[in-house]
């Protein structure tokens, strides 16, 4: 029989240990059962539908009848697809123009909006205004104010001396620009992202730029620009992100068209899933659109390195 | 209230999340909950519902309405029943009322379940819930949806039911019956049929001292080509002055189909497995409406929230359109309605229509009650919204009785009855959706991009028949 010795004081603090560790445990499970619902919701309606549609991407399924496992054969059909290309090139055309509109006319909006003047929470509610209305009724209202011609914008055109005012939903080459303008209308959470990134400015570095002679472009360029680097990172982040789902605008303006110009990727996946009932390759369209997304975010995040200042990192890069 | 509590009820509320999510979807959802959204083609639909008066009722629809109005000996006991609607159609004031005048009509039938959905969600949400078990009694179809509803098991033919009702067939307009079948078999009564002709400014058509266009189609002169010279006339102006001949051309096969025809082409073969409509015929239908794109005779683009704006305007002279939207015209124009011209193949008139109807759903637990329902909107339904001005009659019987009474001063019964029954229907195969968007594509890259038609529907015919071959 083997005797095993223990020191008096191990033998005192196990108990206490168990005590401590039972009662670690316990504060987890009550802190799992608080955020319960929300684990519950997560994976029911988030985590669940994305693995489920992952299996998906590899099926043919209608919807209506069990998926049939067909392998590869979404992916090779996504290959030689022609409108895959033409979605994605019209997506990065209208990213490539409304993600710089988007976050310059947030952060000029953000700066008017930062001024002390009477009245300014008017102001700033009637800008964020567009952001809370409905989008459907927004882009019947663009589509009036654009109509080649009945629309108002064409009207003024015309006042000033264009003969022939384009159709700016109707022209194939124009439709992008277009929708990418109207996209401009609903910059309100930018902007408010930007308005409080700017109060975070010290006045104090303001100041000492000041005192060191910067003229106002100057106190932008290298005060403005650097302390509120974060919120534009995440603007671009965000306006990146939400140009690849571009859906509303084209859907209920020009349903794609003219002649596929307007044809985004998420449109373009709508239309698969829910008008062809082609889920499986719905599915694998959805998959590498996140995954491009991701490795778009993922570039980003990289070169900002290179322009992001942190101020608790003290210092740029 | 200690921890402990809160952590115990958090617990069984966790628990009973997860079970009642378990659980079958419960069928009832009340109507003013249902979705909504989208355009009311109908103005009239929010005047309140009028039950039609019996002396104005025609025998056979008088018949069809009472006899619906009894239960059969077999029927015992209540039956709840789903229905599922368009929700952009109507307002819910006005289906409010249409579902009480049916639960009156139909002593034993209860809609207890009432789910509106816009039409552009439709399918998407029926299929959705039908694969989750849930199948409704009575619903909505639109010809665009029959051969999908038909061809996934979601409606019941109805032939059989239809014979054994005593309706009579031979009553109802050929094309509106046919507008609701499928390969043969009847799936709904069709309660809301729209023949489409063309509506006309007849203030600009006279101020540019043109003849009447319904006089011309009177005299047998309404051809094609009149149609083309006389938009060519009309189409005037530039910038805010401009006004084309004509609003705005649809944006659907399910319009072009007419001209195709028309010229002497086809869209689809009998069996609607092969698509083609890229026959040298095919091509000069298309052709014709491309071409008033490219001569500037018609705007490009399409909607009626876009075409309809362009007649109130004065801006376009004629528009293809059908009377469910009378009421959204401005009051001080001047309309009137011809059929569509004389067709160089066909040497006459044929047009195109638009109806929906109600079937009944293949997994409903009271068919017998559910067809109720569906023959209800087929006859009393169907003359309801007939008198709101916001359907046209489906039988010959109402559309000679009580129909006349309510057309406006300006409309035409003999314009109307002429399109009624030179309405040719285009069966449309499941997947007609996908091969709707390539040929709006093909449609845009002639009128817009100046290519060539041949190349472009050679291609879009065979990308078509892949589609077909798929689905």
């Amino acid at each position: 029989m083997r005797v095993q010795i223990v020191a008096p004081t191990a033998r005192a603090a196990a108990p206490a240990q168990t005590r401590k560790r039972r009662g670690t445990w316990k504060r987890q499970v009550e802190g799992y059962l608080f955020i319960a619902p929300w684990l519950i919701g997560f994976f029911a309606f988030t985590a669940g539908p994305m693995l489920a549609s992952l299996v998906l991407a590899f099926t043919h399924y209608d919807v209506f009848t069990a998926p049939r496992w067909t392998g590869l054969t979404n992916v090779r059909t996504l290959l030689s697809d022609h409108l895959v290309r033409t979605a994605l090139v019209n997506t990065l055309i209208f990213s490539a123009l409304s993600v710089p509109g988007q976050v310059i006319l947030a952060l000029s909006l953000a700066m008017l909006l930062n001024l002390k003047l009477r009245g300014i929470g008017i102001y700033r509610t009637i800008f964020y205004l567009p952001t809370v209305t409905p989008a459907v009724a927004g882009v019947f209202i663009w589509l009036w104010l654009f109509d080649k011609d009945t629309g108002l914008v064409n009207y003024g055109l015309y006042a000033a001396g264009v003969n022939q005012p384009p159709g700016w939903f109707t022209d194939p080459r124009l439709v992008k620009l277009t929708i990418a303008l109207v996209s401009l209308w609903y910059a309100g959470n930018q902007m408010i992202i930007f308005l409080a990134a700017l109060q975070g400015v010290p006045q104090t570095l303001y100041e000492a730029a000041a005192l060191d002679g910067a003229n106002k472009w100057q106190r932008f360029r290298n005060v403005t620009v650097p302390v509120i680097s974060p919120a534009i990172l995440y603007n671009i982040t965000i306006a990146t992100i939400n140009s690849f789902q571009v859906f509303t605008i084209a859907f209920v303006a020009t349903a794609g068209g003219p002649a596929n110009a307007s044809l985004f990727y998420v449109l373009y996946l709508y239309y698969k899933g829910f008008q062809d009932f082609q889920m499986g390759y719905s599915s694998l369209l959805a998959w590498v659109l996140c995954l491009s997304v991701l490795a778009l975010t993922g570039i980003q995040f990289l070169f900002a390195r290179r322009w992001i200042h942190y101020e608790n990192a003290g210092g740029a890069g | 209230m200690n921890r402990r509590h809160v952590l115990k009820l958090s617990a069984l509320a966790a628990v009973s999340a997860v079970l009642s999510a378990c659980q079958t979807a419960a069928p009832t959802r009340p109507a003013n909950t249902a979705p909504t959204g989208g355009t009311t083609p109908t103005a009239g639909a929010t005047a309140a519902v009028s039950t039609p008066s019996a002396t104005h009722a025609p025998a056979s629809t008088t018949a069809a309405a009472s006899g619906s109005a009894q239960a059969p000996a077999t029927v015992q006991g209540q039956a709840n029943l789903e229905i599922w609607y368009d929700a952009a159609a109507f307002t819910p004031e006005v289906y409010n009322q249409i579902f009480g005048q049916i639960e009156s009509d139909l002593p034993g039938i209860k809609l207890t379940s009432r789910v509106g959905v816009p039409f552009a969600d439709y399918l998407t949400k029926l299929l959705t819930s039908v694969a989750g078990g849930a199948t409704p009694d009575v619903l909505f179809v639109h010809p665009a949806l029959v051969a999908a509803m038909a061809t996934k098991g979601i409606l019941m033919p109805l032939d059989d039911l239809f014979k054994s009702s005593g309706l009579p067939r031979d009553d109802y307009f050929p094309a509106y019956l046919s507008y609701v079948s499928w390969a043969g078999k009847l799936y709904a009564m069709p309660y809301q049929p729209e023949p489409t002709m063309y509506f006309y400014n007849a203030d600009l058509v006279q101020a540019a001292k043109l003849d009447d266009p319904r006089k011309l189609f009177s005299d047998g002169k309404w051809t094609a080509d009149t149609y083309l010279q006389y938009i060519k006339a009309l189409t005037t102006g530039s910038g805010p002055d401009k006004v084309y001949g004509s609003a705005s051309l649809s944006g659907t096969l399910r319009v072009y189909d007419v001209w195709v025809w028309g010229f002497g082409g086809e869209i689809f073969s009998p069996d609607s497995t092969q698509a083609l409509f890229d026959s040298p015929e095919a091509i000069k239908g298309f052709t014709y409406l491309t071409d008033q794109i490219k001569n500037g005779y018609a705007p490009t683009g399409y909607s009626t929230t876009v075409s309809l704006p362009q007649m109130n305007s004065g801006k376009a002279v004629f528009l293809y359109n059908v009377r469910a939207f009378n009421a959204q015209y401005a009051k001080n124009l001047k309309l009137s309605t011809v059929p569509v011209p004389i067709l160089p193949a066909t040497g006459k008139t044929i047009t195109r229509g638009a109806t929906n109807g109600f079937g009944v759903g293949a997994k409903s637990k009271r068919p017998d009650m559910a067809w109720k329902v569906a023959q209800w909107w087929g006859t009393k339904g169907n003359e309801i919204l007939m008198n709101m001005g916001s359907a046209s009659p489906a039988t010959k019987t109402l559309a000679n009785g009580p129909f006349q009474k309510v057309l406006l001063p300006w409309e035409s019964f003999e314009v109307w009855q002429t399109a009624a029954e030179t309405d040719r229907v285009l069966p449309l195969p499941p997947a007609f959706a996908q091969i709707d968007r390539l040929v709006n594509t093909a449609f845009d890259n002639i009128a817009l991009n100046g290519k060539d038609p041949a190349a472009v529907w050679k291609d879009t015919v065979a990308q078509s028949n892949a589609a077909l071959k798929a689905s």
